[in-house]
C-alpha cells in the first residue's frame, strides 16, 4: 500500500468518525421539556390491549361473527377520537371486494368495510404494530366481528396476507400460526370443521 | 485503491451499525423506543383526566409502576409540564381495551418526547370488567409507554395470552425489561 494510499484511507477513517461523533451526540441530545404536547409534526406508534385473545384458531373460528377473503379495494380516512393534548386516535376504512365467505354472509353481499384502528393524524401517522397499513390491491383472509362501524378484524389472530396462494398471518406468533402457509382450500376445510364440532 | 477504500468504509459502516442505544438484556422493548433522562430517575409527570368515579383503582395501577424497583417515578401533575397524558371515554366497539401511543421526534429515532394513555370505557366499564381486569390493562398501557412490548407467553401484565388478566400489576418480567433499558 502505497503512502498515498493510507493517508487517503486515514483521511477517510477520521472523517467518517467524526460523523459518526455528531450523529451520536445529536442522536442521545434530549429534547426540550415539555410543557404539555408538542406541536411539530411527529410519529406516533401505538400499542394496544386486545379484548379478545384465542389460543386456538377454532376458538377464533367460533368466535368469529364472518370469516372471509377478499381484495382490499380502496383505503380511505375514517373517524377521528380525541386522544387528549393535541393528539388523535385515527381510524381508517378499509373497503373490501369479497371473493368468497367461510362463515357468516357479509352484508352488502359484494363488498364490505372493515374499521382499522389506526392512521393519518395532524401529528403524523399513527400505527398499530400488530395490524399495519393496508394497501389497495392487496388480498386477505380475514376472522371479523360485525359492528356498528361495519366490521373490524377479532384480533390480529383474525387477518392474514393470501400471497401466492398461501396464507402469511400478519402477527406474529399467537393462533394465527397455526394457519401459516395454508392454502385457501386447506382453511374452509378447518372452518368447515369448527363449525360442526 | 478503490478496494481498499472499499474495505475500509464497510468496516466502518458495519462499525456504526455495532455501536448504537444500550439493548436491553430482554427481548419485550418496543423497538428500542425510550424516554431520555438526565439522571438515574425515569420522572414522568403524568397528567390524567381519568374519571376517578369511573376507574377508582386508576391512580392504584399508576402507583404500582412507581412502586416498582426500577427508575420509573410516574407521578400526577397538573395540565403543565407534563411528559404523558391519561385519558378515558367510550370509543367504541373497536377490539382493544387500552391504548396506548408514544411520539418520537422523528420517525428514525427512538427518543419519545410524549405519551398517552386511553381507556377505552365501551369495554372497562361494561359488565364482568373488575378491578383486576381493568388494572391489568392498565399496567399493560403504562408499560408500554415506557417503552416495553407485549410479552406472549410470560407471567407478564404485558402478555395479552388468554388468562394474562391475572397479572394486574408489573411483575418480575417488566421489572427485568425496565432495569435493562433503564440501567
Amino acid at each position: 500500500m502505497s503512502r498515498r494510499s493510507w493517508i487517503v484511507t486515514l483521511g477517510l477513517l477520521a472523517s467518517a468518525l467524526v460523523a459518526l461523533v455528531i450523529t451520536s451526540l445529536a442522536m442521545a441530545a434530549s429534547p426540550p421539556p415539555q410543557s404539555g404536547p408538542p406541536t411539530a409534526q411527529q410519529h406516533g406508534n401505538a400499542k394496544v390491549t386486545w379484548v379478545e385473545n384465542y389460543t386456538t384458531m377454532d376458538a377464533a373460528v367460533k368466535s368469529a361473527d364472518v370469516v372471509i377473503h377478499g381484495q382490499v379495494l380502496a383505503v380511505s380516512p375514517g373517524r377521528s377520537l380525541d386522544a387528549g393534548g393535541g393528539a388523535t386516535v385515527p381510524f381508517t376504512n378499509i373497503t373490501v371486494r369479497v371473493l368468497g365467505h367461510l362463515k357468516g354472509s357479509p352484508d352488502p353481499v359484494g363488498t364490505l368495510t372493515i374499521e382499522q384502528t389506526g392512521g393519518d393524524s395532524p401529528r403524523g401517522p399513527v400505527i398499530v404494530i400488530e395490524d399495519p397499513p393496508y394497501k389497495v390491491g392487496e388480498t386477505y383472509l380475514w376472522l371479523l366481528r360485525k359492528v356498528p362501524a361495519g366490521h373490524r378484524i377479532i384480533s390480529p389472530d383474525g387477518r392474514f396476507h393470501i400471497e401466492s396462494g398461501k396464507l402469511i398471518p400478519v402477527k406474529q406468533g399467537g393462533a394465527s400460526e397455526q394457519w401459516r402457509g395454508k392454502t385457501l382450500t386447506g382453511v374452509q376445510v378447518e372452518v368447515a370443521r369448527s363449525l360442526v364440532s | 485503491m478503490r478496494r481498499q477504500t472499499a474495505t475500509v468504509l464497510f468496516a466502518l459502516m458495519l462499525a456504526t451499525m455495532m455501536i448504537g442505544p444500550p439493548t436491553a438484556a430482554d427481548a419485550h422493548r418496543w423497538n428500542g423506543y425510550y424516554w431520555p433522562r438526565s439522571g438515574w430517575l425515569l420522572d414522568l409527570p403524568l397528567y390524567s383526566t381519568v374519571n376517578s368515579g369511573q376507574y377508582p383503582e386508576w391512580s392504584l395501577a399508576v402507583q404500582d409502576w412507581t412502586s416498582t424497583p426500577t427508575p420509573v417515578n410516574y407521578h400526577f401533575v397538573g395540565s403543565s409540564g407534563w411528559k404523558v397524558m391519561a385519558v378515558n371515554a367510550d370509543y367504541g366497539a373497536t377490539g382493544w381495551s387500552g391504548y396506548a401511543i408514544i411520539y418520537t421526534s422523528w420517525p428514525w429515532t427512538s427518543d419519545i418526547t410524549d405519551a398517552r394513555v386511553l381507556l377505552n370505557d365501551y369495554y372497562m366499564l361494561s359488565p364482568g370488567w373488575g378491578e383486576i381486569e381493568k388494572r391489568h390493562t392498565e399496567c399493560q398501557e403504562l408499560g408500554h409507554d415506557l417503552g416495553l412490548d407485549h410479552a406472549p407467553g410470560y407471567a407478564s401484565c404485558m402478555s395479552n395470552d388468554p388468562g394474562a388478566t391475572q397479572y394486574f400489576y408489573a411483575q418480575q418480567h417488566e421489572v427485568d425489561d425496565i432495569n435493562g433499558m433503564y440501567p
